[in-house]
């Protein structure tokens, strides 16, 4: 899966102040904040799972993800259901994104390097910054969201945290 | 012909289903090489490989089982006694026999290398045999020609060929003076009188079945002069002459009757046929002893006649579309509690009792008897015991027993270690055993049954037996007990278990048995089972795996804790207890005092982290597994749930409390504690703390 949308096409949504927007190849759907179950002993970032039609969706509560400040849910906030590549399985996540704005059309030619600094969370995941009118939108590389040793090692690590306390 | 992929897929789907039960025809031969049936059984099962892999394009492996076929040609014609050096080549060559399936053109250098030793070791004995033939039957010499073969040619005419004014009678009357030859005339293409305007416009094309012996070059080259002009398209049939074969005869003349030509694959598909049918005959006017066998390879046949064969992959499809079934009917059922119309509920009810039995149903197709795994042992026993010269038999009991194919698949490992165990360092040499008292052979029993939603597999064995007290005294050395230290058998014999105890060298002196035990119980607990052993020092040992029906579903005890459900597996379960007054005392290890007994628990919700609106009385369910206890600290229990159990996936593959999850009623998820884990977590823990305070 290539980072940038081959159709220009990108689901635009909204968290904290910043817009950010995500291929549409990549979106499966977008669901209602239910009912989500913890799971022990895995990282701050990772809600937990929820049932989405009989199968588990692991939901990934974004704003810790992306050094945000947490805030109680609203009514606008809702989980982006995406495909991602995790060590070469291509598996579903849910994101919890603050607000679902709208599809937008951003031209490869639209979108800048992303900027080294000016910007006080982590900026690993974003392929480049794209101006739409008056606005700045983040482009998201999911895929770099959930690579390897961001999920996977961290899991590891909050277990030894477990066995040491 | 091109073939299709799946008809290949087809033939070695057979071939391996055919390779197997050579084997375990082989393995009635071990035991008694007298046994006509199974020496017909072999033979037929060898021919029938050769013909369909030449037929499919596996020249080597039709080559090799040529030569078998040769040798157990003469053993069935009592001109060669079936002995020990056969059975063994033969064994051996039954795995080779799987690689040639996996390797066709022997790519890999080892096969390369095997295949030719296998050759020639068979050629060996083909060549001792000939010796004793030729001085007894030097009459036959001729007609046993093994170089003699059967050729197919299809002789197509090119349209030109009448304008170019050369005869095609003298080709084939040449073709005549090499060997034995018959010809069908294929005229359906030629035009009716009616129709006919152009003489040269005629196709008539040729079925030539020829027996020879030459090679496929210089069949080519009788035709050398007419190359151009014709079609000529050769198959090799067979590498003997079939056509002592009164049935194909028939069929020939059958073809020339009819002048419509005659298909390779008809021609090599009756020759199948009827070359059991001969056999079979012979079968018919030998009245052996053994007719009990032949009975029984009967009723097989009709077994196998009425199954089909399913993908498994539209299985795991059909398997996981009524788990989903199942969780959409809990659904249903919660808003029917709620609900009060009648006709309503009684639809409902009608679902679930549907839904149960189809469910029950699904899951028995997928369920695979213990007897697919037998011949396994058996071959497994009958090579370590011929190579330590130990005597001994394998009996079985129960195999019918059913389990999951991909538990049997699982369980394989574990149980082949056993039973090497077991005539590795259970059952002693003849002589020991002779000068202890026991009978020569020595026995190994493997029973399985069902116990409740669990399978029990026991193996026992009357063998040396382990001596528990220099098994005690090497754990002490090993530091696994204090020297001082009261420990029950049970208890020393669970030491075998710990990763560390034993290894090769130390124990065959020490035990007798138990080499990589920890192994089988680490590979049993991952199913959900698990592993005891019962031994008596110089009487035997028995091993008990138990393992449960299906990894799909689960019994387990719903719980909340901190408003989350969890399920803890039922077969872990000890008791449960309400604690009154509980009060949390962080200075000191998380102990409760339970019927007078020091209890260490796991509140689950330090897991959940989270400590608000404790219920005045929590509940503890005290789970025990082997040796250990351990309560878990939880909320509320809310009942027994059968739960269908669903892997939380790549991304929470390391968190080790969780073993999976299942999809309640109300659409919310529990999650199913890793009893196994929680509680080796915490003994190495409790392990790691005693370790600093020493």
């Amino acid at each position: 899966m290539s980072a940038l949308s081959s159709s220009n096409s990108y689901l635009t949504c909204k968290l904290d102040k910043e817009l950010f927007a995500i291929p549409v190849e990549q979106v499966i759907e977008i669901i209602e904040v239910s009912v989500i179950t913890k799971i022990p002993q895995t990282p701050v970032f990772i809600r937990g799972v929820t049932n989405l039609r009989g199968n588990i969706l692991p939901v990934i509560e974004t704003r810790t993800k992306f050094a945000m400040d947490k805030i109680k849910d609203t009514i606008d906030t809702c989980i982006v259901v995406l495909s991602v590549v995790v060590e070469n399985d291509e598996i579903q996540v849910g994101i919890v994104v603050d607000q679902v704005l709208e599809v937008a059309n951003i031209e490869p030619n639209q979108i800048k390097p992303k900027p080294n600094i000016g910007r006080k969370y982590s900026n690993d995941y974003i392929i480049g910054i794209a101006q739409v009118g008056e606005e700045f939108i983040l482009v998201l590389d999911v895929n770099r969201v959930f690579s390897n040793d961001e999920i996977i090692n961290l899991a590891e690590l909050s277990t030894e945290e477990l066995t040491v306390s | 012909m091109k073939l299709q992929n799946d008809q290949i897929n087809l033939f070695l789907d057979e071939a391996s289903e055919l390779i197997e039960s050579m084997e375990k025809t082989l393995l009635i031969l071990d035991e008694n090489p007298k046994n006509k049936t199974a020496i017909h059984d072999f033979f037929r099962g060898m021919h029938t490989l050769k013909g369909s892999s030449s037929m499919f394009g596996y020249p080597h492996l039709s080559d090799f089982a040529h030569h078998f076929e040769s040798i157990y040609d003469l053993i069935r014609n009592d001109e060669l006694d079936l002995n020990k050096t056969i059975l063994t080549a033969s064994f051996s060559s039954i795995d080779h026999f799987r690689i040639l399936l996996s390797d066709a053109a022997l790519q890999d250098i080892h096969h390369q290398k095997e295949h030719e030793a296998r050759v020639k070791e068979l050629n060996s004995i083909l060549k001792v045999s000939s010796v004793i033939e030729k001085k007894e039957t030097s009459l036959f010499d001729e007609d046993d020609e093994p170089t003699e073969s059967t050729w197919h040619l299809n002789l197509i005419l090119k349209q030109d060929f009448y304008s170019k004014e050369i005869d095609v009678l003298p080709v084939l009357e040449s073709l005549q003076s090499l060997g034995t030859c018959s010809f069908v005339i294929n005229d359906s293409e030629v035009p009716e009188f009616n129709e006919f305007y152009d003489a040269f416009d005629c196709k008539i094309s040729w079925d030539i079945i020829l027996v020879i012996d030459a090679t496929e070059t210089t069949i080519r080259e009788q035709f050398i002069f007419v190359d151009e002009e014709i079609e000529l398209e050769i198959i090799k049939l067979s590498s003997r002459n079939v056509l002592d074969n009164s049935y194909l005869v028939n069929f020939i003349e059958a073809k020339k009757e009819a002048s419509k030509g005659l298909q390779p694959f008809e021609f090599i598909q009756l020759h199948e046929e009827t070359k059991n049918k001969k056999a079979e005959d012979i079968h018919a006017l030998e009245t052996e002893p053994d007719s009990e066998e032949d009975d029984h390879s009967a009723s097989k046949n009709v077994e196998t006649m009425s199954s089909i064969r399913v993908h498994v992959q539209k299985l795991d499809t059909l398997l996981s579309l009524v788990s989903e079934l199942v969780t959409a009917q809990a659904r249903l059922n919660v808003f029917i509690d709620t609900s009060s119309n009648n006709d309503l509920q009684e639809v409902a009810e009608d679902i679930e009792k549907i839904t149960r039995r189809l469910r029950e149903n699904a899951f028995s197709i997928s369920m695979v008897p213990l007897s697919t795994m037998e011949t396994r042992f058996q071959r497994l026993v009958r090579d370590i015991s011929s190579n330590q010269h130990k005597k001994v038999q394998l009996i079985s009991s129960g195999l019918d027993t059913e389990l999951e194919k991909s538990l049997i698949e699982r369980l394989t490992p574990p149980l082949l270690h056993v039973f090497r165990n077991a005539v590795d360092h259970g059952i002693e040499t003849p002589e020991i055993r002779k000068a202890k008292g026991k009978p020569e052979v020595g026995t190994i029993l493997i029973n399985a049954l069902y116990s409740g939603a669990h399978v029990m597999v026991e193996i026992s064995d009357d063998g040396n037996g382990i001596d528990l007290e220099k098994v005690k005294q090497k754990a002490i050395s090993k530091g696994f007990f204090k020297a001082d230290a009261a420990v029950s058998e049970n208890e020393i014999l669970d030491i075998l278990f710990k990763p560390g105890f034993s290894t090769s060298e130390t124990i065959t002196d020490v035990s007798g048995r138990g080499v990589g035990m920890d192994v089988v119980r680490t590979a049993l607990n991952q199913m959900r089972g698990d592993a005891t052993i019962e031994s008596k020092a110089g009487e035997g040992t028995k091993i008990s795996l138990r393992l449960p029906l299906t990894l799909s579903i689960l019994d387990g005890l719903l719980v909340s804790s901190a408003n989350q459900k969890f399920i803890i597996p039922l077969q872990f379960l000890d008791k449960c207890y309400e604690i009154p007054n509980f009060t949390r005392n962080n200075a000191k290890d998380d102990i409760l005092i339970i019927e007078g007994e020091q209890i260490p628990y796991i509140d689950l919700r330090d897991l959940l982290e989270d400590s608000t609106n404790r219920p005045i009385i929590p509940s503890l369910v005290m789970i025990r597994f082997q040796q250990t206890k351990v309560g878990i600290l939880i909320d509320h229990i809310i009942g027994e749930h059968q739960a269908v159990v669903k892997s939380l996936g790549t991304l929470f593959r390391k968190v080790q409390s969780i073993s999976g999850a299942t999809i309640l009623g109300d659409g919310e998820i529990a999650l199913i504690l890793d009893v196994n884990k929680i509680i080796t977590e915490y003994v190495t823990l409790t392990n790691l703390k005693k370790e600093v305070l020493i």
